[in-house]
């Protein structure tokens, strides 16, 4: 069992594969046995699935915080709120997934998001710097994790 | 209600990816005057997209339509492509299409049920709501929405969007210590299916009779799921081939989804009709675990298809795991193919429902024209009747958070793929 799962979500669809594109530039430099990748698209309530036998997982996803698009930003488990009361098996989203795990225990230790603003503006995609300083927060947070350095290429 | 009395409930919602809608409903003397499931979701073309590809690439595009169902629209897309090359799979690729379709009905079902319809039931305002009280009925929800998902990943390679179905088969084989690890997990969950029926037995269902027309798939040797005959209630029995000439796909100002009718009038898809016209295709165990409960179908209840997606998920978890049960590697996963020119169709059950496929190809296989009925569009017309009977009986005198609850709870039931356009969150109310 890895001690530490990074978990990119997204879709084929513009910049909601920005969590996509920053694990792969991980999986490509990151020099470690004990973090497994995996990247989903759009799991609803399966994204606990991914997250049951291991102790820290760090998701990655696009958000939409009304911040400047490009802004990073780094959530923990309990600053991960669903505002609005789920009706759909198609709107089960990150957030809800998190409540749901909340409410049945069922939440790794130690759960961490980092998401990047799209911003509205469907066009708009991330710069390669932007994907860079995400990837550099991740393999940061990685090795606070792991209490460690880690080499990353 | 006083002769002057008229009010016009607007029910906007959010836009999401998979669909955009609202209902908009005029009650004027204590009678609706107007009722309209508004889908204004921009149209996704997919039909458009199609033509010109080669037939190798529809089954992964035409997984794309749908996050839930992706395995029926591959399903749907590859009998219509295989019945136009006149490509026999064979026996190992049909039982185990029939396992992968097993797989989306459990994972499907198991979610509609403990996400959406047991919280309207129950009386919570969501599924995290519900967890607080029901913890353990929700982990076994997502037990079985995991194995669900773990059956269609055997075949498909993943469970979102899978890619390992192809015309003439599968990629690959599924190697047999895979098979068994998945096998272990679907006999150990028998018991929690017992379980979910009898919960949801003993749910106080609204009473309410409604008069439809129902339709389903069926065959001759087992329950239908990925292919047999179109029949209906009121006696039908034709051929997919034959779905245009009996059945009418069109447009209402008021939505940008086509709807379905068969004779001029709205009928129900999905697992309430399949139950209703196949049950004596279910095995003796689950027939009696039926009996055991208060329920009896066929039923005219639409508020029973909670049961019935039970049932199908005993029935598919059962099914999956007597296939799986005497499991061997196939010298090859898949037959060749050879395209021609011409038409083909196909049609399996959805989830939702009847998942209706026709593809005309040239002689290189490609598509040059793709007709798709979704179970949704075609139970529009349904969702829209049952709107006004089951808000009759509920109360037009009910406030407008009452009516409207009530109305997303009839939507709801259908599982609609616009179900995500029935997320209300705001209601605007026009009284004069």
């Amino acid at each position: 069992m890895t001690a530490i799962r990074v978990i990119g979500i997204g879709s084929p669809f513009g910049s909601d594969r920005i969590g996509w594109d920053a694990l792969d530039r991980l999986t490509s430099g990151l020099d470690t046995s004990e973090v497994s990748f995996i990247s989903l698209d759009r799991p609803g309530a399966s994204l606990l699935e991914y997250m049951q036998d291991v102790k820290t997982v760090v998701l990655v996803d696009a958000v939409k915080a009304g911040l400047e698009p490009g802004s990073l930003v780094r959530l923990k488990e309990d600053q991960i709120e669903c505002s609005n009361s789920v009706n759909s098996t198609h709107g089960f989203g990150v957030a809800e997934a998190i409540a749901l795990g909340r409410e049945l225990g069922n939440l790794p230790e130690k759960l961490v998001l980092f998401g990047l603003e799209t911003g509205d503006d469907p066009e708009w995609m991330p710069s390669s710097r932007s994907i860079d300083e995400l990837k550099e927060l991740i393999t940061t947070e990685i090795a606070v994790c792991l209490g460690e350095t880690i080499r990353v290429n | 209600m006083s002769k002057s009395d008229e009010r016009t409930i607007h029910v906007p919602v959010l836009a999401r990816v998979e669909g955009e809608g609202a209902l908009d409903l005029s009650i004027q003397d204590g009678e609706i005057k107007d009722l309209r499931l508004r889908i204004f979701e921009p149209p996704r073309l997919f039909e458009k997209f199609l033509e010109g590809h080669s037939y190798t690439e529809v089954p992964d595009m035409v997984a794309r339509i749908c996050g839930i169902c992706p395995v029926a629209y591959q399903m749907s897309a590859i009998q219509a492509l295989e019945g136009l090359f006149d490509v026999d799979p064979g026996p190992w690729v049909r039982a185990m299409r029939r396992v992968f379709y097993c797989g989306e009905w459990i994972q499907s079902h198991a979610l509609h049920i403990h996400l959406l319809a047991a919280p309207d039931f129950l009386g919570f305002d969501n599924a995290m709501a519900m967890a607080k009280e029901y913890p353990e009925e929700v982990k076994r929800g997502l037990r079985l929405q995991a194995a669900g998902n773990q059956l269609i990943g055997l075949f498909g390679g993943r469970s979102v969007h899978p890619v390992g179905a192809r015309v003439g088969g599968f990629f690959h084989a599924p190697e047999k210590h895979d098979v068994k690890r998945v096998l272990e997990l679907l006999k150990s969950l028998q018991e929690d299916t017992e379980a979910l029926i009898h919960w949801l037995a003993s749910f106080n269902l609204p009473e309410q009779e409604q008069d439809f027309t129902y339709v389903a798939l069926h065959h001759p040797d087992e329950y239908a799921m990925n292919e047999g005959r179109l029949v209906s209630s009121n006696g039908l029995d034709i051929p997919v081939e034959k779905f245009e000439q009996h059945f009418k796909e069109f447009q209402v100002p008021h939505s940008t989804s086509l709807h379905a009718s068969l004779n001029d009038a709205p009928y129900l898809v999905g697992p309430l009709a399949r139950l209703n016209l196949n049950i004596d295709q279910l095995p003796e165990n689950i027939i009696e675990i039926i009996k055991s409960t208060s329920f009896q179908f066929p039923s005219k209840n639409m508020f029973h298809s909670i049961i019935a997606r039970a049932v199908e998920i005993y029935y598919a978890l059962q099914e999956a795991t007597r296939t799986l049960g005497d499991y061997e590697l196939p010298e090859c996963s898949y037959v060749d193919v050879k395209p021609i020119a011409g038409t083909g169709y196909g049609c399996t059950e959805a989830p939702r429902g009847l998942l209706w496929h026709r593809y005309d190809c040239d002689e290189q296989g490609k598509v040059t024209k793709a007709i798709i009925v979704p179970p949704t569009s075609q139970n529009q017309g349904r969702i829209e009747d049952d709107l006004r009977t089951s808000l009759i009986n509920f109360g037009l005198d009910k406030d407008d958070d009452a009516l409207r609850n009530h109305g997303e709870m009839v939507i709801r039931n259908y599982d609609p793929c616009i179900s995500c356009s029935t997320h209300f969150l705001r209601i605007k109310v026009d009284r004069s």
